[in-house]
């Protein structure tokens, strides 16, 4: 799905077809449903909350501008709803992990056994070092370097300047590098 | 004693990724590029089967103004292509029709003379005794009696009408209770009307404005 396909659902979904709403919600449930796993902890809230995702979407629609790509759009209105979720529980931030041993057990990585376990295990030290970092930075990683985004659109759906999102990325990759060095030393109250 | 391998050489070798590096981060360090090949291939959490039914059963169909829409679909970006060699009819057609509009379009008779070029002011005088109705007809109202009729000054035998003329040469004669044909005694240029009476003839300039 294009950008152009994008735009052509949401035109048919401002003239009433609640239907033409569902490839986007395919696209794009998974993304969002990552993100709101690591903010929000439980795989139920972070149903919830993805479900929340899309219905706001839904009702701003006609406030999208037209011409923008739809993801970063998503995105910004998937983490405010999770910022104030987060506000609303006043919870540690830190049990969200996207990594349980159940999914770690079904990758398919190549080589053998040893090295599908070592791939793993850096994964979840990944993991950790991703979580400990604030989390406009490691959106922004995760954005750049998992969803592939252009820094146009992190920045979009950041929030940010374009420039203070590159500032972004290249500050989180260099705050990931000393995290993911120094290894797991427990948990930190991550800032929102 | 066999050393321990750094976490990052492997991941350099490790999980190949489609990532690629952008060529302003070309110089960044092995151990920053394992790690964005690690985060490429992080895998990821499948969203709950049936989200995309349950979401879709909880909205109702938008109603949205005709305006909005219209607004929308005029703020969508459009991409115009062409091609260099089309250009050329394309322009042709455009000058054609350019030079049939100047050629026959309206604002040909303004050029020629009869429509709203520059009209200068000038004012007609006939003294006549025992008149009761003067008009001035000639070249510029088709010689029709009814469009021009002038004015009686206080001693009620001096007629006056103002009109704005185009510049050029106007043939008139004034005309006395609608049936005695008086011309201008002031004219000194005169022109047969063919059935035995004289005509006026004015030369209205551009520079200065006339009183006949």
């Amino acid at each position: 799905m294009d950008g152009n396909d994008e735009q052509s659902c949401i035109d048919r979904v401002l003239r009433g077809e609640v239907n033409a709403f569902g490839p986007l919600v395919e696209r794009y449930q998974k993304p969002i449903f990552n993100l709101m796993c690591r903010m929000a902890g439980s795989p139920d809230s972070a149903a919830d909350l993805t479900q929340d995702t899309f219905i706001r979407a839904y009702q701003k629609l006609e406030r999208f501008h037209p011409g923008k790509r739809f993801f970063p759009w998503l995105y910004s209105i998937g983490l405010n709803l999770a910022r104030d979720f987060a506000r609303k529980n006043t919870r540690d931030l830190k049990t969200g992990s996207t990594l349980d041993p159940e999914s770690i057990s079904g990758c398919n990585y190549p080589g053998d056994q040893h090295d599908s376990m070592c791939a793993s295990l850096e994964f979840v030290r990944l993991e950790k070092a991703l979580d400990e970092l604030p989390l406009i930075y490691r959106e922004a990683l995760i954005l750049r370097y998992h969803d592939e985004c252009s820094m146009r659109d992190i920045a979009e759906a950041l929030s940010l300047s374009l420039s203070a999102a590159k500032m972004r990325v290249h500050r989180g990759l260099e705050m990931l590098r000393e995290n993911y060095k120094g290894g797991i030393h427990g948990t930190q109250k991550r800032s929102i | 004693m066999e050393r321990k391998k750094d976490p990052f050489e492997q991941l350099a070798q490790g999980p190949s990724a489609k990532f690629e590096n952008t060529p302003c981060e070309n110089n960044e360090n092995q151990e920053i590029l394992a790690l964005k090949r690690l985060i490429h291939s992080m895998p990821e959490k499948e969203a709950p089967a049936g989200l995309t039914e349950s979401i879709l059963s909880s909205l109702e169909p938008k109603i949205i103004p005709r305006w909005l829409l219209i607004y929308r679909w005029a703020l969508r970006p459009r991409t115009v292509t062409f091609q260099p060699l089309k250009l050329v009819p394309a322009a042709m057609v455009l000058v054609l029709g350019l030079a049939i509009a100047i050629q026959f379009g309206p604002g040909r008779e303004d050029r020629g003379g009869t429509g709203h070029e520059e009209l200068i002011p000038v004012t007609f005088t006939l003294s006549y005794q025992r008149a009761e109705r003067v008009s001035v007809v000639g070249s510029f109202n088709q010689w029709n009696p009814a469009s021009h009729k002038m004015h009686q000054l206080g001693n009620r035998n001096t007629w006056v009408l103002e009109l704005r003329l185009p510049a050029g040469r106007h043939e008139y004669a004034f005309l006395v209770d609608g049936k005695v044909v008086v011309a201008d005694q002031s004219s000194p240029f005169y022109q047969s009307d063919g059935f035995g009476n004289r005509n006026s003839v004015l030369f209205v300039n551009r520079d200065e404005p006339a009183n006949i």
